[in-house]
């Protein structure tokens, strides 16, 4: 078994806790936010350097350790895995001067 | 003239062996110190005497030069300097609160007080060294016991009845008076009883006056009849009971009336705007322009945070010496009033509302969509600068629009393709070479107050000025000539002969003139063009706004009263006394709310001259910069950057993209803009450039100013330019 499918599974086994520890369940089901974890993994899935792969999985398990032990707020996590896009992040601006133009004088 | 003459008495008297006496039986002083003072004092001199002139002798003096020696060193003056002027030349400071450059002298605070020796030995007493021509073969010593021993008496004497209101005068930190007490001084009184107080004077809603402080140094008062030609300043009472105020209650009806808050050396006369409101440390000073009348005053934009607290004049002997106008000094607080911060588009309902940046661009390129290029109009207004100018006229080119106007251009002015048939030739600063003045259809009082001081200074000193139009007040006799040209040299044959014979005439045109006033005046010269001196241009167009001189370099043609019908689409850069008829989609960039935003489909929120890098040229052709000295308020942006992102949005992006590359367009389209702060080079006058016309018999001409306080959307919008306005209506 590879190390990123072992660690999916870990989470997996965490969402329970999570969704409990973060209030989640007024927001989302176990279901949704299996989907979305999993679209997390999925993108990603051009990686194939084992290298790299093990980096991710160690900085995605600090993560996780991070989740469980309350580091993270709650609008961290609706944000990241929940809702999925940051809602104050603005659209990709456009090049050059227009970009400057919008965003300041 | 006393001294001096004390001075003569002493040597009849005693002759120059017994001077050095005489002078140790007036210091009283202690026979060593006599000494110690009398070997410094020849060292000095000899030192002077030997080391700087060895080397100057090769360098022959002028002859319209003299020397002299303060302190030891040696100076060069030219004659008929006076003491101070030496000193100043020296680089050494003379304090002084009754002198002033620009004014007369008056030499009654007698704190400028100097030691002057020749050969015959030192003068008796200290000498107000403002009020002293400086004589051949005398030495000026101002750091001698004696000296500073005198001016610490006048200090006591000014400190005896001034207040100790430092901490809520307005002056605190820039005061004179203060700065001098540091230094002269005494730190106890030796006086008793009760300070002098005196009643303060109302001199109208912009000057404040605090009179108990007054320390009778006459300055404004020197002004006031000097300078602004109203005599409404002046000195009652005597001795410890002479008051310095209007004689009767009454307003001081000058337009340069705010300069006397600048020459007040104590804090007897301060702003009624600012005041309580900052401390001088506290402000930022930017050098910057004016823009509120076409001569491009320099000022000094001082700012905290992102306020303009105040506006000072900054010396520019070519431009406005040290003046400014009440209108460039006191609307600065129009730029916090209905101020554009957003920007809006016209949702349903046809309202404005505040939109995003990128939404409000877009309105406009939809509104730009399939509307062609001769059914397109861009004006710019009346306060417009040359790097918003050439954007907008790029942008307008671009899209296959010609009609590029700017309002306020006046009808006197056929093309722009010859600059010196709309600039002013002689410069300003030629006003003062000028033999004879004639004023055709302007009045300058209102159009631009700090040149009429300028040809009131030139009329003081004997030059006629005729007047052909409305016949005003202009603080000076003038010779009232008739309505309208042509000159009729019957009736007025005392003019008309001075107008024969001088070298150089001043013609100031008035922008309104139309073009037959303008040939008239050209025939004028056309019989007389023999007698001008050669290089000399008599024609000064006086123009009304900021934006004029550098719209018509740029190419900008003159804008009719309204947008003639059938334009589609309206680009308005601060244009807002132009009418746009119904059916036309307005764009407004600009500053304030006024009648153009008001009647815009998309308003684009631009800065105001203080908040951004831009050029003015003024009447004479001079393009100066403005500085940015606090930032644009809101969503505000600069203006020629509106522009530029504009055309990216509407798919014809201009090609510069920082401030660096619009000014190098602006030299590309005409080489004005490579000579900052240069008048232009003075053009010959070349003959009539105007077509023959009629003028009516019973033509009348006058300026279009109505009212000076409020003349652009910024002066519009200020509180201090309309309680002027109010006050001097209930005058």
């Amino acid at each position: 078994m590879s190390a990123s499918k072992g660690f999916y599974r870990t989470v997996c086994r965490y969402l329970p806790t999570l969704m409990e520890m973060y209030k989640l369940d007024e927001l989302t089901t176990i279901r949704t936010l299996q989907h979305n974890i999993k679209q997390k993994f999925y993108e990603n899935k051009t990686v194939k350097d084992p290298n790299r792969i093990n980096v991710m999985v160690h900085k995605a398990d600090e993560e996780l350790r991070l989740l469980l032990r309350m580091h993270k707020q709650r609008h961290h996590v609706i944000t990241k895995y929940v809702v999925m896009h940051d809602p104050f992040a603005t659209k990709a601006p456009p090049s050059g001067f227009l970009a400057q133009f919008y965003a300041s004088n | 003239m006393e001294s001096s003459r004390a001075l003569a008495r002493l040597w009849r008297l005693t002759g120059p062996t017994g001077l050095t006496q005489a002078r140790a039986m007036l210091l009283g002083r202690p026979c060593w110190s006599q000494q110690q003072t009398q070997q410094q004092h020849n060292s000095f001199s000899s030192s002077s005497s030997s080391v700087p002139e060895e080397s100057d002798e090769e360098k022959k003096m002028p002859d319209h030069m003299m020397s002299t020696i303060v302190n030891g060193k040696e100076v060069w003056v030219p004659k008929g300097s006076s003491v101070m002027q030496a000193c100043d030349a020296a680089g050494v400071d003379i304090p002084r609160f009754c002198y002033h450059p620009k004014l007369s002298v008056a030499g009654n605070c007698r704190m400028c007080l100097v030691d002057l020796e020749n050969e015959r030995g030192m003068s008796p007493k200290p000498v107000a060294s403002c009020a002293m021509p400086l004589a051949p073969g005398t030495t000026i010593l101002t750091d001698t016991d004696r000296v500073k021993k005198a001016r610490e008496g006048v200090m006591e004497f000014l400190l005896l009845n001034h207040p100790l209101d430092c901490p809520i005068c307005d002056q605190g930190g820039e005061c004179d008076l203060q700065d001098q007490a540091m230094h002269y001084g005494s730190d106890r009184g030796r006086f008793v009883g009760q300070k002098r107080t005196v009643v303060d004077k109302n001199l109208g809603p912009l000057v404040k006056t605090v009179m108990t402080r007054c320390i009778h140094c006459t300055r404004c008062v020197r002004y006031a009849k000097e300078v602004a030609g109203v005599e409404d300043l002046g000195v009652t009472g005597r001795g410890g009971a002479s008051e310095i105020g209007t004689y009767v209650n009454k307003l001081m009806e000058s337009e340069l009336s705010g300069n006397v808050i600048d020459l007040c050396p104590v804090g007897a006369l301060t702003s009624k705007p600012y005041a309580f409101t900052a401390r001088q440390w506290e402000l930022k000073p930017t050098e910057s322009v004016d823009v509120s009348d076409a001569l491009g005053c320099n000022i000094r934009v001082d700012s905290r945070g992102t306020e303009v607290l105040r506006i000072l004049p900054r010396n520019n002997e070519e431009v406005n010496e040290d003046w400014i106008s009440d209108k460039a000094r006191f609307q600065y607080d129009g730029l916090q009033r209905q101020r554009l911060n957003v920007p809006m588009a016209k949702g349903a309902g046809s309202v404005l509302k505040p939109v995003k940046w990128e939404e409000a661009l877009t309105a406009v390129a939809e509104a730009a969509e399939g509307v062609s290029g001769e059914d397109m109009a861009a004006y710019g207004g009346k306060l417009a600068d040359c790097e918003s100018l050439i954007a907008l006229k790029d942008l307008a080119n671009r899209l296959g629009c010609e009609t590029v106007q700017c309002e306020d251009v006046g009808q006197g002015v056929p093309d722009a393709d010859l600059r010196s048939t709309y600039l002013f030739n002689p410069t300003l600063s030629g006003v003062d070479a000028a033999d004879v003045i004639l004023m055709v259809g302007t009045n300058p009082r209102v159009e631009a107050p700090v040149l009429n001081a300028r040809i009131r200074k030139a009329q003081l000193e004997g030059v006629p000025i005729g007047m052909l139009g409305e016949d005003v007040d202009l603080t000076y006799p003038t010779t009232h000539l008739g309505g309208a040209p042509p000159l009729s040299a019957k009736k007025n044959a005392d003019f008309s002969l001075a107008l024969d014979q001088a070298r150089r005439p001043l013609v100031l045109v008035g922008a309104n003139c139309d073009p037959a006033v303008m040939a008239e005046v050209e025939e004028l010269f056309e019989k007389r063009r023999e007698t001008i001196e050669d290089g000399w241009n008599p024609i000064s167009v006086l123009h009304q706004s900021a934006s004029t001189v550098g719209a018509l370099d740029l190419g900008y043609g003159a804008a009719p009263k309204a947008v003639p019908e059938g334009k589609k689409l309206v680009f308005l850069l601060g244009a807002d006394e132009i009418d746009v008829p119904e059916g036309a989609f307005v764009v407004y960039i600009g500053h304030h709310g006024d009648k153009g935003a008001c009647r815009a489909d998309v308003v684009l929120p631009a800065a105001a001259f203080t908040e951004k890098h831009a050029t003015y040229v003024n009447t004479e052709g001079r393009p100066q910069h403005a500085r940015r000295a606090i930032a644009p308020p809101g969503e505000a942006r600069d203006d020629w950057k509106i522009l530029r992102a504009l055309s990216e949005v509407m798919g014809h992006a201009l090609p510069y993209d920082d401030l660096r590359g619009v000014r190098s367009r602006l030299c590309e389209v005409s080489p004005t803009f490579e000579r900052i702060d240069e008048a232009p080079q003075k053009a010959t006058y070349l003959g009539p450039k105007h077509k023959k016309g009629k003028v009516g018999a019973k033509t009348v001409l006058r300026t279009t100013i109505e009212n000076f306080y409020q003349t652009d959307v910024i002066s519009r919008a200020s509180l201090a330019m309309a309680k002027a306005t109010q006050a001097r209506a209930n005058q």
